[in-house]
C-alpha cells in the first residue's frame, strides 16, 4: 500500500534551489498530480521520489520507510517517461518482461505476469513487435505495461502525455486513470497542463519555483484557489483591481472608474486594496441586467467561436478588459462592437489582498 | 534475483567503480602517453650526449661542421612545417565544398562518394604513397597519357605535397561534414526567408557555427601532414622531412639526434593540440560586411553546379585516381615489362617465381600484420570503452579537458617519433623490458590506435539515451546490469565500427613500425623494403593485396553502420 | 497586399504524396490556419508557400504572380519556425535586424521598425540577450519580431506555440492575432490544436493525409462539418451506425444497430440508406427524469467522470454496453453526478448529424 511522504525535501543545483523545503503526503491509492510551469521543481521532486536524484536535504518515506539510502532499482516503483524510453532492440514483450527477468522470476511466472501487464494495457496483439513499428500511444502503453509488470504499486509519470497529439492526449487520460484505479495503484503524475491535471487527478499540488503553493482536490483548486497565481494558472480568471467597501451588511468592491460590484463575505477591512478574480466560465453575457447578479455594461471587442463555447472579449466602461467563456446555445451570439452586460454572481468572486508585486503574481512561470 | 544480476549488483558498489577507474587511468598512463612523454625525461637524462652529437659533434667539428646535425634537424623541421601549411590550405579549399556536398545534398551514389572520400584514411600509407609516386612520378602514370617520357614530379617536395594533400583530405572533409550536418537546417531556412541568398546564408549563418570545426579540421589536417611518415618515405627521395630524419637516424643507430628530434616533434604536437583547444573562440569571420549582389551571383543554380563539378573533378584528380592508380600499374606490369617484355620484371615472376621467394615473406607478414592489429584492437576496446565512460559520465571538472587532450596525443605525434619514443621507453634506454620485435610492435600499435577507439566511443557514449538507462534502473536493474542489458546492446554497432577503424589503421601503419621492428615485418614495412630494393612490381602486388584487405574491411564497416 | 492561391498543388516524397492536388485561396489580411493531425500535409504546404521546396505539380500564386522558381528570399515572406531557429551566435537585436541588414536597407529606418517590433512583442528590454538566455515564450516572440522586421506582408507560422507551456500558449495566441491584425498582415498558421485554431483564425482549412477536408470559418466548420473526421477532430463525438427508416421534408429517422431510434432534422436521406449518426458530447443533455416529448433518448449509468475547466465530462455506459461521452457546462449543471448513478439523456434532432456509410470489409 504505497503512500509517499516528503519531509522538508530540498534540492540545490549549485546556487539554484530547485526544490525548497517541500512537505507533502500522497495517500495510498490516490491519483495525484504535480502541476506547475516549466522549471518549477515538479520533475525534480518526482526524480527524488524515484531515487534517480538525491535530495540535498530532507527525507522521503515510502510506506513509512525512509528510502534515502535505497537506490532506484530497489525502491519498487514504476516510472513512465515523456519520451517513452522503450528499449529499441527488444520486442514489446521483452521490454515488458525486463524487470521480471532482472528480479529472477522463473519463466512461467514471467510469462504470466508479462502477459497480464500486456492485457491491462491492451497490447496483446503487439507483443512481438519492435518499437519502431509502434505508434506513439502504443509506445506509451508499452511503457506503462513495462513499469507495472514488475509488480510495483507506486507509479510515477513524468509528463506522460506530452509526446501525444491533443486528441490522443485527451483520450489517453481516461485510459491512464482506469489502469491506475483498476489495479489499486498510487500514481504521481507530473504535468504543466492544468486541464490535464484537473481532469485526471484526485489531488493536485501546485508548484512554483520549488515550493508548493496549494494542495487540494481539483474542485477545491477551482473554487477556492489560495493565491492569485493559482487562480491564474489553474483555469482562466479575469482580474480587476479595487477597494473594499461595506454598505449595510454587504461587502462590495469599488473598481476603477467607480464601478461597484458585490462580493461574498470577506475578512478584509473596508478600505483595503484588493484584487478580485472571477473565473471566465462563471461570467456570462446578456442583454440586460439581472437580479442578484453583478451586471456591468461593456462593449464586445472580439467574438471567437470555439464550437461548444464562445469566447467574448469585452471592454468595460472603466477600460478594463475581461474575457467570458460562454457555452454555445445559451442565449444569442453577440457580435463584435455590440453592447452587452457582463453578469456574474457575488459568491463566485475571489477576493485577494493587493500583492506587493502584482506582475509577479500574474506571471505564468 | 537472477544470479548474474546479483553479482553485478555487488560489483556496482562504489569501491569497485573507483578501482576500475584507477586501472583504466593507469593503462592510459603506462601504455599510451607514458612513452611519448617520457621522451622529455630521456632528453634530460642524456642531455650531455645529445648536445654534443647535435650541436658540437667532435668528428664533424674537425671539418668545421660541428652543428651539422642541428642544421639538418632544423632544415627538416622547417620543411615539414611549410609543407604542412601549404597542404592544409589546399585541402581546406578543395575539401570544404566536398563536405558541403556530402552534408547537404541527397543523390544516388552518395554513399559511394562518401566511402571514396574516406579511402586515403584507411588504405595503408605505404601503399598509397607508392601509388601516388607511380602516378605522378613515373612514365607509367599521368605523364604517359600526356606522351612524356618522364614523370611529372620526381621524388621530392612537390610529390610530397601532392601526397600529403591526398592523405589529409579525408580528415578535413569528415570533420566538416559532421559539423555542417549538425547545423540546424531551420537556421538556414530562416535566413533565406529573411532575404539572404544561399551564399550569404553560408557566410553569415553556417560559417560562424562551423568555425570551430573548421579550425579543428585544419589543425588535424596540418598535424596529419606534419606527422606523415610511411608514404613520405617512398615519395620524398633525398628530400628529408622531420619524421623521415628520425627514421634515418634510427636506422643508422645514431640515437641521440633521433631522441632530440623526436622530442621536438612531440613538443610541437602538444602545442598544436593546445592550439586546437584554446584558440577556437577567437577566430572570426567577415559577417558584418554584406555583399548581396556578388553573393547572389555565386548562389545561382548554374554556379552551384559548376562549383560542384569542380570539386568532384579536383577530388578525382588529386585524390581518387592517383590512389587507385596502383591497380592499373599492377595490371600493366603483371607478366613482365610493358616496354621490353622481360618477364623477370613482372610482378608475377617477382612474387611467385623469383629465387628470393617473396611469397612466403608476404604471407608471413600478412599474418604478422593481422596478429598485431587484432591484439592492439582487442586490448584497446577493453581499456578504451571504460575510458570513454569516464570521460563522459564522471564529474571531472577541469581535469576532463586535460584527460581529453592526453588521449589525442598519439594522434598528433608523427608516427616515427611516436614509435621511437616507445622504442626508448620499453627498450634498453628505459624500462628495458623488451627489445625491438613483435611485442614492441604490438605495444606501439596499441599506443596509436587508442585514440581511434576512444574518440568514436566517446561520441557514442555522449549520445546515449540517459532516460532509457534510468528507466532500466527503476525496473530493478543495478548499474552494471543496465550496462550489460541496455547500454552495450545499443552500442554494439558503434563498438564494432570503432574496432574496424582501428584494425584497418593498424594494418596500414608504416612509420612507427619501421622504427621498432626487429625481425618481424608487417606488410607495409615489406612494401617499403621492396620499393627500396627496386622490386617495384612486387611492391605493387603487395600494395594491392593490402589495399584489397583494407577496402574489404571498410566495406564491412559501411555495412555495419548502415544498420543504423 | 498579397492574395495567395494554390492550384492543384502536389508534392511527393518518394512514393508518398505529402500534399495531393491542393487548391486553396487565402485573402489579403486574413488570419488563415491549416489544421490537421500529424502527417496531414499542413507543414509541407507551408514550406511550399515559403519556397523552401518546390511542388511537383500545380502552381502557387502570390498576388496573381506565379511563384515557380522564385527563391524564398524573394517572396516577401516571414517564417516563424516551431523550434524558433534563432541564430545562436547573434543576440536578439542582431537576429531581428538580420533581414534588413542582408538586404542592405537603410539603417535608420531599420532601427525604427525593429524598435517598434520589439515593443510589439514585449521584448524591448532584452535586445542584447543571446537566444540561450531567453525562455521559450521569449524566444518565440523574438522569432516573431524577426519575421516582422524583415518587412514581410505574409507571415507563415509553423506550429509556433507547440513547444510552449499550455498556459502560455493561450496568451501568446491572442497576441499573435492582435499583432497580425494591427499590422494588416496575412498570416498562415499551421497547428494541430483545435482550440488554438478556433480562437485565432478567420478561416480554417482542415487537412488530412495531404488533402483538404473542408475550409471555412470556425463557425461554419462547427455547424456544418462535411465529414465525420472533422467532427471527431474538433471535439468528442458519439458515433452510431444505423439505417434510415423514415424520411420527410425536414427530418430523417434512423434505427441504429444497437436498437435505438434517432431523429435528425438536419438532412433528408432515402429510406434504407446506411448511415453514421453522430451526436456531439456537448449536445447531449442530462435529465434526471426523462421527458416524454424528447425525440432522442438514452439511458445509462455513470462510469467515469472528469472535471474539466468549465465542463464536467462523463463517460456513460448504456444498457447495451456501449459508452457515450457527455459534456455538461458548469452553467447548466445543477449538481455533479456520482459514478454508478443511473441517468437519462436526451438530445435535439438538430444536433444529430448523418453521414452516408459504406460497408467496409
Amino acid at each position: 500500500m504505497p503512500d509517499v511522504k516528503l519531509v522538508n525535501v530540498t534540492k540545490r543545483f549549485g546556487s539554484v534551489v530547485a526544490v525548497d523545503r517541500l512537505n507533502l503526503h500522497v495517500r495510498d491509492g490516490e491519483y495525484f498530480a504535480f502541476l506547475g510551469p516549466s522549471g518549477c521543481g515538479k520533475t525534480t521532486t518526482l526524480r527524488i521520489i524515484s531515487g534517480l536524484t538525491e535530495p540535498s536535504e530532507g527525507e522521503v518515506y515510502i510506506d513509512d520507510r525512509k528510502v534515502s539510502d535505497i537506490p532506484p532499482e530497489d525502491r519498487n516503483i514504476g516510472l513512465v517517461f515523456q519520451h517513452f524510453e522503450i528499449f529499441p532492440f527488444m520486442t514489446v514483450y521483452e521490454n515488458v518482461a525486463y524487470s521480471l527477468t532482472i528480479q529472477g522470476f522463473n519463466d512461467e511466472e514471467i510469462d504470466k505476469r508479462g502477459h497480464q501487464a500486456l492485457e491491462v494495457t491492451g497490447l496483446n496483439e503487439a507483443a512481438d513487435k519492435y518499437p519502431e513499428n509502434l505508434s506513439a500511444p502504443e509506445l506509451q502503453r508499452c511503457s506503462i505495461a513495462r513499469a507495472l509488470a514488475g509488480g510495483s504499486k507506486l507509479l510515477l509519470l513524468d509528463e506522460p502525455l506530452g509526446s501525444l497529439d491533443p486528441k490522443t492526449r485527451e483520450r489517453f487520460r481516461f485510459t491512464l486513470r482506469s489502469i491506475v484505479k483498476g489495479r489499486g495503484l498510487t500514481a504521481i503524475h507530473v504535468t504543466h497542463d492544468q486541464e490535464e491535471a484537473m481532469a485526471i487527478a484526485d489531488g493536485i499540488a501546485v508548484f512554483r519555483e520549488g515550493k508548493i503553493l496549494q494542495v487540494g482536490r481539483p474542485i477545491e483548486l477551482y473554487e477556492r484557489p489560495a493565491s492569485i497565481f493559482v487562480a491564474n494558472f489553474v483555469g482562466e480568471t479575469n482580474f480587476l483591481e479595487g477597494v473594499i467597501e461595506r454598505i449595510r451588511r454587504k461587502t462590495l468592491v469599488r473598481l476603477r472608474g467607480n464601478l461597484l460590484i458585490e462580493v461574498g463575505e470577506s475578512e478584509l477591512d473596508a478600505g483595503s486594496r484588493v484584487v478580485v478574480g472571477v473565473r471566465r466560465e462563471n461570467m456570462s453575457i446578456g442583454q440586460s441586467k439581472e437580479k442578484r447578479m453583478n451586471s456591468l455594461i461593456g462593449q464586445v471587442v472580439r467574438t471567437a467561436f470555439l464550437g461548444k463555447l464562445i469566447r467574448y472579449r469585452v471592454e468595460l466602461e472603466n477600460g478594463d478588459l475581461i474575457e467570458i467563456k460562454q457555452p454555445t446555445g445559451i442565449g444569442k451570439i453577440f457580435e463584435e462592437k455590440e453592447r452587452a452586460y457582463v453578469l456574474f454572481p457575488p459568491d463566485k468572486v475571489l477576493v485577494y489582498p493587493y500583492p506587493k508585486d502584482l506582475i509577479y503574481e500574474l506571471a505564468l512561470k | 534475483m537472477n544470479l548474474l544480476v546479483r553479482v553485478e549488483k555487488r560489483l556496482s558498489a562504489k569501491r569497485y567503480k573507483t578501482l576500475g577507474d584507477a586501472l583504466v587511468l593507469l593503462f592510459l598512463f603506462i601504455f599510451i602517453i607514458g612513452p611519448p612523454l617520457s621522451i622529455f625525461l630521456t632528453v634530460l637524462r642524456n642531455w650531455g650526449d645529445i648536445y654534443t652529437t647535435v650541436f658540437a659533434d667532435p668528428f664533424l667539428s674537425e671539418i668545421g661542421k660541428g652543428a651539422l646535425r642541428w642544421e639538418m634537424i632544423s632544415t627538416a623541421l622547417l620543411r615539414s612545417l611549410e609543407i604542412a601549411a601549404t597542404v592544409t590550405i589546399i585541402d581546406v579549399l578543395i575539401g570544404l565544398p566536398m563536405a558541403l556536398i556530402l552534408a547537404r545534398y541527397e543523390f544516388r551514389g552518395k554513399r559511394l562518394l562518401d566511402t571514396l572520400v574516406d579511402l586515403p584514411m584507411v588504405v595503408p600509407t605505404a601503399a598509397l604513397g607508392f601509388s601516388l609516386y607511380l602516378f605522378w612520378g613515373t612514365a607509367d602514370g599521368i605523364s604517359g597519357l600526356l606522351g612524356l617520357k618522364m614523370g611529372l614530379a620526381s621524388r621530392g617536395p612537390l610529390l610530397v605535397i601532392l601526397t600529403h594533400v591526398a592523405f589529409s583530405y579525408p580528415y578535413i572533409v569528415r570533420t566538416l561534414k559532421e559539423i555542417i550536418g549538425s547545423v540546424d537546417r531551420n537556421l538556414e531556412y530562416a535566413a533565406r526567408t529573411l532575404g539572404a541568398p544561399p551564399f550569404t546564408v553560408f557566410r553569415t549563418v553556417t560559417a560562424p557555427l562551423i568555425k570551430n570545426g573548421l579550425l579543428a579540421g585544419s589543425i588535424l589536417c596540418f598535424t596529419r601532414s606534419l606527422g606523415e611518415t610511411g608514404a613520405t618515405i617512398i615519395v620524398a627521395g633525398a628530400f628529408y622531412t622531420a619524421p623521415l630524419l628520425v627514421v634515418e637516424y634510427r636506422q643508422l643507430l645514431v640515437i641521440p639526434p633521433a631522441v632530440f628530434l623526436s622530442m621536438i616533434l612531440v613538443a610541437i604536437s602538444a602545442v598544436l593540440l593546445a592550439a586546437l583547444r584554446f584558440s577556437a573562440e577567437r577566430f572570426g569571420l567577415p559577417i558584418k560586411g554584406v555583399w548581396p549582389r556578388f553573393e547572389r551571383l555565386l548562389s545561382g543554380k548554374k554556379q552551384r553546379r559548376l562549383r560542384d563539378l569542380t570539386t568532384l573533378s579536383l577530388f578525382a584528380l588529386l585524390v581518387l585516381i592517383p590512389a587507385a592508380f596502383i591497380l592499373f600499374y599492377l595490371f600493366k606490369w603483371w607478366s613482365g615489362s610493358p616496354y621490353t617484355g622481360n618477364p623477370q620484371l613482372g610482378a608475377l615472376y617477382q612474387v611467385f617465381m623469383a629465387p628470393d621467394r617473396k611469397l612466403p615473406d608476404l604471407l608471413s607478414s600478412i599474418v604478422a600484420s593481422f596478429q598485431v592489429a587484432a591484439l592492439a584492437t582487442a586490448i584497446n576496446i577493453i581499456a578504451g570503452l571504460p575510458m570513454a565512460f569516464i570521460l563522459v559520465r564522471r564529474n571531472l571538472g577541469k581535469v576532463k579537458g586535460l584527460l581529453d587532450a592526453l588521449i589525442d596525443i598519439p594522434l598528433t605525434i608523427p608516427t616515427s617519433a611516436l614509435g621511437f619514443s616507445f622504442f626508448l621507453f620499453w627498450g634498453s634506454q628505459g624500462l628495458n623490458l623488451l627489445g625491438p620485435g613483435f611485442w614492441m610492435i604490438v605495444l606501439v600499435h596499441i599506443g596509436f590506435t587508442y585514440p581511434y577507439i576512444v574518440r568514436p566511443l566517446v561520441a557514442v557514449v555522449e549520445g546515449l539515451d540517459r532516460p532509457m538507462e534510468e528507466a532500466a534502473r527503476t525496473l530493478g536493474a543495478p548499474p552494471l546490469t543496465v550496462f550489460r542489458t541496455v547500454i552495450l546492446p545499443s552500442m554494439k554497432q558503434s563498438i564494432l565500427a570503432a574496432a574496424i577503424m582501428a584494425f584497418t589503421r593498424s594494418l596500414g601503419e608504416t612509420g612507427a613500425t619501421i622504427v621498432v621492428m626487429g625481425l618481424t615485418r608487417t606488410v607495409p614495412v615489406l612494401i617499403v623494403q621492396w620499393v627500396e630494393s627496386l622490386a617495384l612490381p612486387a611492391a605493387a602486388f603487395a600494395c594491392v593485396v593490402l589495399i584489397a584487405i583494407s577496402l574489404a574491411l571498410l566495406l564491412i564497416l559501411r555495412y555495419v553502420l548502415g544498420w543504423k | 497586399m498579397p492574395e495567395i492561391r494554390l492550384e492543384g498543388v502536389t508534392k511527393r516524397y518518394g512514393k508518398t504524396e505529402a500534399v495531393r492536388n491542393l487548391s486553396l485561396d487565402i485573402h489579403t489580411g486574413e488570419y488563415f490556419t491549416l489544421l490537421g493531425p500529424i502527417g496531414s500535409g499542413k507543414t509541407t504546404t507551408l514550406t511550399l508557400l515559403a519556397g523552401l521546396i518546390e511542388p511537383d505539380e500545380g502552381e502557387i500564386y502570390f498576388d496573381g504572380k506565379p511563384m515557380k522558381g522564385v527563391p524564398p528570399e524573394d517572396r516577401g515572406i516571414g517564417f516563424v519556425f516551431e523550434t524558433f531557429a534563432l541564430f545562436p551566435h547573434y543576440n536578439v537585436w542582431e537576429n531581428i535586424t538580420y533581414g534588413p541588414r542582408v538586404k542592405r536597407e537603410d539603417p535608420t529606418s531599420t532601427k525604427k521598425v525593429a524598435d517598434e517590433m520589439l515593443e510589439m512583442v514585449l521584448l524591448e528590454d532584452r535586445p542584447d540577450a543571446l537566444p540561450d538566455e531567453l525562455s521559450g515564450g521569449m524566444k518565440q516572440r523574438a522569432a516573431l519580431a524577426r519575421a516582422l522586421t524583415s518587412g514581410a506582408r505574409i507571415l507563415l507560422l509553423d506550429e509556433p506555440l507547440a513547444s510552449l507551456d499550455a498556459k502560455i500558449r493561450v496568451a501568446l495566441a491572442n497576441d499573435l492575432r492582435r499583432i497580425v491584425k494591427e499590422l494588416g498582415l496575412t498570416a498562415i498558421h499551421v497547428t494541430n490544436g483545435v482550440e488554438e485554431a478556433m480562437t485565432i483564425s478567420d478561416r480554417i482549412a482542415v487537412m488530412r493525409n495531404g488533402s483538404l477536408e473542408q475550409v471555412g470559418t470556425p463557425r461554419e466548420l462547427y455547424e456544418n462539418p462535411k465529414t465525420i473526421f472533422i467532427m471527431d477532430f474538433m471535439g468528442d463525438i458519439n458515433l452510431f451506425n444505423g439505417t434510415v427508416t423514415r424520411s420527410g421534408n425536414d427530418f430523417t429517422e434512423v434505427a441504429t444497430q444497437e436498437g435505438f431510434r434517432f431523429r435528425s432534422s438536419r438532412t433528408t436521406l432515402e429510406v434504407g440508406s446506411k448511415v453514421h449518426a453522430v451526436v456531439r458530447a456537448e449536445d447531449i443533455d442530462i435529465t434526471p427524469k426523462g421527458s416524454e416529448e424528447a425525440a432522442n433518448k438514452l439511458q445509462g449509468v455513470v462510469k467515469e467522470k472528469m472535471f474539466l475547466l468549465g465542463f464536467m465530462k462523463y463517460l456513460i455506459e448504456l444498457k447495451t454496453g456501449e459508452e457515450v461521452i457527455v459534456e455538461v457546462p458548469f452553467m447548466k449543471r445543477e449538481r455533479d453526478l456520482e459514478t454508478g448513478e443511473a441517468i437519462a439523456m436526451e438530445f435535439a434532432p438538430q444536433n444529430v448529424y448523418l453521414f452516408r456509410r459504406e460497408e467496409s470489409p
